[in-house]
């Protein structure tokens, strides 16, 4: 018993100094967003609260610096990435788990090594692509994201899809439905847990992705979030009040989305975590 | 126990795929390079539908497309204005670029590399003008010159020297940046600051005269200046070292001044930011930076405006700024010139210099009433005195890999790593002497 409260004691206190660690850039964010550029650096940049605490790094960014509409084009690409990855992954993890041809596992080993050219590689011939089909400054940069996320989405819905039954397919085969009504009536719904990993995956994946978004949509229009927090600065001053507000602004729509699908963001990572 | 060694053995071929899969782009890598320039030398084509579909503007007007930053003073937009109204054929489309100069340049060689006739007229920070032009990026602008009446004594010297390559014109100065030295009058004697002014001082009196005022006026440090290595480290030494004629004796002034307790003990990582800061702050009583600082001089900083003074600098000024170029796949290149000569000339220099406080690029503007007036610093002799010796920095076909080898040479010097000698002499060797 004495033995399993020092353990207790020991745990706590790892915890609480590992939170400490990961929870202060954030915190330290958050007070520097209220701060004027001049209290940042310099003597008085200690102060929890600022001296003369002030929301002009919000009005700028969210006004003048066009963040709204950057988290706006965010979301759209986001979104559009995530549902032609989920239809295209699903469709091939199907293929993958259920039938059987030759070659299956260099095939999955082909689709992971793709995902890992380094992307400064790949960024110039996709450029030229999408240049050569007036693509650029569009919402089409979503294709350019599948590289990056399609991949690890087939590998995850793999394993899922081959978790559900086959007897469920084979009774839903001899009442008359075709492979194409048994991948999206039976195993696709079984599967939603995997599908919802695999979807807020692909998501943040988009969400952050910053050096094909930078060099395919350079048009102030269509930029993505990253791409607009580095146009915060200037050639020699990083403005870091307006930077840490912009922080604070990006965070709150994806919190939002994460609290609200709390349940099945865990159950979908849990559903993944054992293999039966 | 079946599962698991499959498990095992499709996790090693994916990785044993993989590491294929990284091994084979570096090799293409350079293939896929050279094909990009050649299929930009043979895409006219499709270019060509790109320009005809992004043409036809709503008023009859051709569009010219200007890539430059935003510097959120308005000046770019006044400067469209003024030339949308001085003609009635082309009108512009600005495309705004990144802040972020190492951003830009790789948004710009990607765009290049790809044959883009995209961006007619495009915004290059002064060193990049000698590799874009090297790689056949930039249209030379000498033959448009000539038709239009321009003389090279027309525009700021240093500025103009960094747009030019093999003796050919790429780049006309948008404006012109220079290292100054800033220094608190309210502190400095009557009889220093006019040594100072007139540029009667040695790097060696400098540093005599920061351990001396240190520590007055509630500063803690007497000098800083940037010694990160990074690209202001070469802008740096270039002054130091009188334009890199007297590499010896400079960049050992240059340490004595790193190793002095009146430079702040973390000078090897400090940039422009670190260093206006600490002078914003009143904690320094001299600092090298760029004009913009005179700009942050506001009711925010604890250092007025009516407390400092400027002053060239005793190895000339490096000049830094923004040039403006053609991009040789321009589909519109007589609009382009059209721009660029507006933007580059009296007209266009006087509306953007006297909207955002710029130094005006174009000599005649240098006098103009409304460019004097939004440029407080013009009318101060210390900073007239410097802009008559700026300097450039050196010139070559691959300017990064130099300043690059330079920066790491120079940089291990002043942190000890190395000695005078070995530095001198690599630098030497690396500048061609």
């Amino acid at each position: 018993m004495n033995k399993s409260k020092v353990f207790q004691t020991i745990s706590w206190f790892f915890i609480i100094v590992f939170l400490a660690i990961t929870v202060f850039p954030f915190f330290w964010i958050l007070i520097s967003s209220f701060k004027p550029e001049s209290e940042i650096m310099g003597a008085g940049s200690y102060r929890i609260i600022a001296a003369a605490p002030t929301l002009e790094n919000y009005i700028t960014v969210i006004f003048k610096k066009g963040m709204v509409r950057a988290i706006g084009n965010s979301f759209v690409i986001s979104a559009l990435t995530t549902s032609y990855v989920i239809v295209v992954a699903s469709m091939s993890a199907y293929i993958i788990s259920r039938f059987r041809f030759y070659g299956k596992s260099i095939l999955m080993g082909l689709i992971l090594a793709v995902s890992m050219f380094p992307q400064m590689i790949v960024i110039g011939p996709t450029f030229n692509m999408f240049y050569n089909a007036h693509l650029l400054n569009s919402y089409w940069v979503c294709l350019a994201y599948s590289t990056i996320t399609l991949p690890s989405a087939v590998w995850i819905m793999v394993t899922h899809f081959k978790q559900v039954p086959l007897a469920l397919e084979e009774s839903a085969r001899i009442d008359g439905c075709s492979a194409w009504e048994v991948l999206w009536k039976i195993i696709f719904p079984i599967a939603v847990p995997g599908v919802f990993t695999t979807a807020i995956m692909a998501f943040i994946a988009a969400w952050n992705e910053y050096m094909l978004s930078c060099t395919l949509n350079i048009d102030e229009k269509i930029q993505s979030v990253p791409v607009r927090l580095s146009y915060l600065k200037d050639e020699f001053t990083i403005f870091w009040g307006q930077i840490s507000a912009a922080a604070i602004v990006v965070v709150i729509p994806t919190l939002i989305i994460v609290l609200l699908f709390q349940k099945q963001i865990v159950s979908g990572i849990v559903n993944g975590a054992v293999k039966e | 126990m079946k599962k698991v060694i499959a498990l095992t053995l499709a996790v090693s071929m994916a990785a044993a795929l993989a590491a294929c899969g990284q091994s084979a782009p570096t090799e293409s890598a350079p293939a896929a390079v050279s094909s990009a320039t050649s299929a930009a030398a043979a895409s006219s084509q499709p270019a060509t539908a790109a320009a005809t579909a992004v043409s036809g503007s709503t008023d009859g007007r051709t569009p010219v497309t200007l890539f430059r930053a935003d510097d959120g003073n308005g000046a770019v937009e006044a400067l469209i204005k003024g030339f949308e109204a001085s003609q009635d054929k082309y009108s512009v489309n600005w495309v705004v670029a990144s802040n972020d100069t190492d951003q830009v340049r790789d948004q710009l060689n990607t765009a290049f590399l790809a044959g883009s006739g995209e961006y007619d007229l495009v915004c290059i920070d002064t060193v990049w003008a000698g590799d874009m032009a090297a790689a056949g990026y930039l249209e030379p602008l000498d033959s448009y010159m000539m038709s239009a009446g321009r003389k090279v004594s027309d525009y700021n010297k240093g500025s103009l020297q960094s747009g030019t390559y093999s003796a050919k014109t790429y780049g006309l100065p948008l404006f012109p940046d220079f290292g100054v030295l800033y220094f608190r009058k309210d502190i400095v004697s009557q009889e220093d600051a006019d040594k100072l002014i007139g540029g009667n001082y040695s790097w060696d009196d400098l540093i005599t005269m920061s351990e001396k005022y240190m520590g007055q006026g509630g500063t803690t440090s007497g000098l800083n200046f940037q010694a990160n290595q990074y690209e202001g480290l070469i802008c740096n030494a270039n002054e130091w070292t009188a334009n890199f004629t007297d590499v010896q004796n400079g960049l050992s002034e240059m340490k004595k001044a790193v190793d002095s307790k009146a430079t702040p003990e973390d000078i090897l990582v400090y940039q422009e930011d670190q260093s206006a800061t600490g002078f914003l702050n009143g904690e320094t009583v001299f600092s090298r930076n760029w004009p913009y600082v005179w700009g942050k001089l506001n009711d925010e900083s604890v250092v007025k405006k009516d407390q400092v003074d400027v002053a060239p600098l005793p190895g000339g000024s490096c000049i830094g700024g923004w040039l403006i170029g053609m991009n040789a796949n321009s589909k519109n290149k007589e609009g382009a010139w059209a721009l660029l000569d507006y933007i580059t000339s009296l007209d266009g220099q006087v509306i953007f210099s006297s909207t955002g406080g710029y130094v005006p690029g174009f000599n005649e503007a240098l006098n103009n009433p409304d460019v004097l007036k939004a440029n407080e610093l013009l009318s101060k002799p210390g900073f007239k005195k410097a802009l008559e010796n700026t300097i450039a920095r050196p010139s070559s076909d691959d300017y990064n890999k130099l300043s690059d080898a330079l920066q790491i040479s120079i940089h291990k010097y002043l942190s000890g790593e190395s000695d005078l000698d070995t530095c001198v002499s690599e630098v030497n060797k690396l500048l061609g002497k």
